[in-house]
């Protein structure tokens, strides 16, 4: 009897002086249970960020770049309402002067879909490219002797080339330009290195002949390969076969487009 | 975390609501705006130009100069221009070197 009312005694005195054992550990056990949830909730919120991140590259650009690229559709269509000159045989196609980033033209493919048509935009950088279809600046023009050499998307940013790998040797690429239409034939599907800028070339072979002087009008389009990768590119080569004044009409596979 | 930053929200329960999903909308424009276009082109999806560079603050359409030294007209080739496509000498001489994309 005297020892319980001891212990109950000294239980009471020890009292105010802190915690008991059991009250610390069971501190200690919020402590890591609140650790572990702070853990598991930055786990949580990192998947939920790269979930938004793949939605951001999956839809939301495209929806961006499809919106960009229809725009600049209707703005190159209203410039062709302006009359220019017609060019000469083996001339550029376009005015001498494009403004970086303008769009100057339109290309049709229908390989690539039966409503296929894309902006063609000078200059390929990232923010032209989430339009359309880019020249290369300083390659040759539509039409003109020389690389006509254009860059697009293959994933992401409207994807234009998505589906590149389909080209067919033969398929037509034609290219409307304020003043004449120009029909482009595939000739070749090559898979290169990132670095290969040859494929750029006025003649486009990796061991070019010094002194020879182009004589060809040619198309190149390059992409990323694999698709969701990007080391290695896919690259199309064409080649004109007809380049005629807009007021003759357009090409009849695809004068529904026009 | 996000029970700690509950307590630290001000008003009511359904006011609370309503600061969260605020909270949340600024953070989702924050990613969509700002970090997700800053990472992008740090990844191989939007790689698809040939160049000599590795890098994407490269302006992706310079031809390097040295690629078809037989075409290079000196007259032409005025500074800042020296790794344009200029080089080509494809007679677009109205373009300008605004290529280098900042």
């Amino acid at each position: 009897m005297t020892q319980i009312a001891a212990a109950s005694a000294s239980s009471n005195s020890y009292r105010p002086e802190g915690p008991t054992r059991q009250e610390r550990r069971a501190a200690r056990v919020e402590r890591v249970r609140v650790a572990v949830r702070s853990l598991g909730e930055g786990f949580i919120t990192m998947g939920v960020v790269l979930l938004l991140f793949c939605t951001y590259q999956l839809f939301w650009t495209n929806l961006s770049a499809d919106k960009q690229t229809n725009t600049a559709i209707n703005e190159i269509k209203q410039s062709f309402v302006i009359p220019v000159a017609p060019s000469l045989p083996g001339q550029s196609t376009v005015p001498a002067k494009i403004a970086y980033g303008q769009g100057y033209g339109l290309v049709y493919i229908p390989r690539l879909g039966s409503d296929w048509v894309k902006p063609l935009i000078e200059g390929s950088s990232l923010s032209n490219l989430k339009k359309g279809l880019t020249h290369y600046q300083g390659n040759a023009q539509p039409g003109e002797v020389g690389n006509f050499a254009v860059a697009g998307h293959r994933a992401t940013n409207g994807e234009p080339f998505r589906n590149l790998d389909r080209m067919e040797l033969g398929d037509l690429v034609y290219v409307q330009t304020p003043d004449s239409w120009v029909t482009y034939k595939v000739n070749k599907v090559v898979i290169v290195k990132p670095k290969d800028t040859w494929v750029l070339n006025p003649i486009p072979t990796k061991n070019p002949v010094p002194g020879v002087q182009p004589t060809n009008a040619l198309l190149t389009m390059t992409t990323c390969n694999p698709r969701w990768a990007s080391y290695e590119r896919l690259i199309v080569f064409g080649t004109m076969v007809d380049k005629y004044s807009k007021t003759l009409g357009a090409p009849a596979a695809i004068r529904n487009l026009v | 975390m996000y029970v700690w930053l509950w307590r630290r929200l001000p008003g009511p329960w359904i006011v609370r609501v309503l600061e969260a999903t605020a909270l949340l909308a600024a953070v989702l424009a924050l990613l969509f705006v700002v970090v997700f276009p800053w990472v992008e082109p740090r990844l191989p999806f939007t790689d698809v130009t040939v160049e000599d560079s590795t890098t994407n603050e490269q302006p992706a359409d310079s031809v390097p100069s040295g690629v078809v030294p037989q075409e290079q007209n000196p007259a032409i080739v005025e500074p800042g221009f020296s790794t344009s496509g200029e080089t080509l000498g494809l007679g677009l001489s109205g373009t300008t070197s605004k290529g280098a994309r900042a």
